[in-house]
């Protein structure tokens, strides 16, 4: 196994386009599933622990033999906090003990052991891309099956330590820049018709309520009742609804404000081109608005995947493990500075 | 009903009477007795405590959600979700349910033969539960 530091690397598996790219950032894919042999993580003995990390490592080095396998506890703090900036692992398991983390050497697919739950199996992707990452995901889920029985039942299927998962014990969320319907005031609205019992939203940097990047989260709530197929899809229609209402409020926008908001652009970039030292929250007000540039057809020489590996590069964690000591918020503007020279 | 000198001919007991379970209740735990009505609050398994389960939605082991099946059903209902799963099953439970669907198709099928003095059919149907019965033992 691969034992090469996951936190070190720059580019990941944001650095690349996706489908519906001016709107959708990247989608993510996750599987819950408990061994029927052992009690839940918060349950088990050392014993039981160890056995089913041996267990779970005994399929993988042959499913997965270029993974980089490390144990989350033993990783220094800040690059523990990459993988959660990269959404590998959530914050919730970066803080548990005892978590192992499979990373596959494409950067894009990971399983924790011994987390809330035995396994938990996520997969990532640029754009809006669901159906590919969970064919992956159950691809990888039958081997898994097959070697180490899952707990499931006929009424509740997957068993999983929280009620929450219970059932198909998959979670999918699909990350959207809507800059265009928050500028204009017309996110809520446009939420009403698509936020339900089914769909969930949440914004990202900035209070819960607004996120300072324009920068929200699609998700499905419910994981019991219905087929995973339909859950998807129910996920899906509502990103692709909201997709296009930020695409027709951009056109809106380009059309009432164009000038002004060109003007707003252009100073958001000589502000990211300029500055000799900038806050995380700044960073991201400034990327929002180059990347809405970007899709007016504002700004020609930055493309949308570029700007995403610095909003990711950007985060706290990426930029201390790059500042190696040094200050964090004149490096940000640095690695600001010299993505938007290149591209002068 | 059948006449003995048929019922012999075909060799199919009249006093039997099918005896099955239904897959539901076989699958879902029922059968244990009254596992659930022991009132004890905590899993056999693993010791999780039930009010951790029916107020939190915290379980402890997969026994929690066969000992105290009603309570995570409640929990369910009662936060507006549904308590029957209606997607993919692990392999074995779904091989395990496919068998018991098919012995019940093939039991109704038989008593409806039967109820039809359709003597033939029925024959060949309690040849098929037979060979059924077989595959399954021989796993």
């Amino acid at each position: 196994m691969n034992a090469r530091s996951p936190g070190q690397s720059s580019e990941g598996w944001f650095s690349t386009s996706g489908p519906e790219y001016d709107v959708a950032l990247s989608s993510r894919c996750r599987l819950v599933r408990n061994l029927a042999a052992y009690p839940f993580p918060d349950f088990m003995h050392k014993k039981q622990r160890e056995e089913l990390s041996a267990r779970v490592e005994a399929v993988l080095s042959e499913l997965w033999p270029q993974a980089t396998h490390i144990r989350l506890d033993e990783l220094p703090d800040v690059e523990r906090m990459v993988l959660v900036e990269r959404n590998l692992v959530s914050l919730e398991l970066s803080r548990r003990e005892k978590v192992e983390l499979y990373l596959h050497e494409n950067g894009r697919l990971a399983l924790l052991v011994n987390g809330r739950d035995h396994v938990h199996l996520q997969a990532l992707a640029p754009g809006l891309e669901l159906a590919q990452s969970m064919q992956e995901l159950w691809a990888v889920e039958q081997v898994l099956d097959r070697a180490l029985p899952f707990a499931a039942t006929l009424q509740f299927g997957y068993l999983t330590s929280s009620v929450e998962d219970l059932g198909t014990g998959m979670s999918a969320s699909v990350m959207l820049h809507l800059p265009a319907l928050v500028e204009s005031r017309w996110l809520t609205p446009a939420l009403r018709t698509i936020v339900d019992e089914d769909v969930g939203l949440k914004a990202f940097g900035g209070e819960p309520e607004r996120s300072t990047a324009a920068i929200y989260q699609l998700f499905n709530k419910l994981s019991i009742g219905s087929a995973e197929n339909e859950i998807l899809e129910k996920l899906e229609d509502a990103v692709i609804q909201l997709i296009h209402y930020e695409r027709n409020a951009r056109e809106a926008l380009d059309a009432n404000r164009g000038e002004k908001l060109q003007e707003e652009i252009a100073g958001a970039a000589e502000t990211l081109r300029t500055s000799r030292t900038i806050s995380d929250s700044e960073a991201y007000q400034a990327l929002s608005r180059l990347r809405l540039g970007v899709a007016l057809g504002n700004i020609d020489e930055m493309l949308f995947e570029e700007i995403t590996s610095l909003f990711y590069r950007c985060q706290r964690s990426h930029i201390t493990v790059m500042a190696n000591g040094s200050d964090a918020g004149e490096q940000r503007a640095t690695l600001l500075r010299d993505a938007l020279r290149i591209r002068r | 009903m059948l006449c003995a000198s048929c019922a012999e001919e075909l060799k199919i007991d009249p006093q039997q009477g099918i005896s099955r379970v239904s897959i539901t209740d076989l699958l879902s735990g029922v059968l244990d007795g009254a596992v659930e009505q022991l009132g004890e609050g905590e899993c056999s398994e693993c010791g999780q405590a039930l009010e951790e389960l029916r107020r939190n939605g915290r379980a402890g082991c997969p026994n929690c959600y066969i000992q105290f099946q009603s309570v995570v059903s409640t929990h369910l209902k009662r936060t507006g979700r549904a308590d029957q799963h209606a997607g993919k099953y692990p392999v074995r439970l779904m091989e395990f349910r496919n068998f018991f669907q098919r012995r019940e198709q093939l039991h109704d099928a038989l008593d409806q033969a039967v109820a039809a003095e359709e003597y033939e059919s029925a024959a060949q149907l309690r040849d098929q539960l037979r060979k059924l019965s077989e595959e399954a033992g021989s796993e």
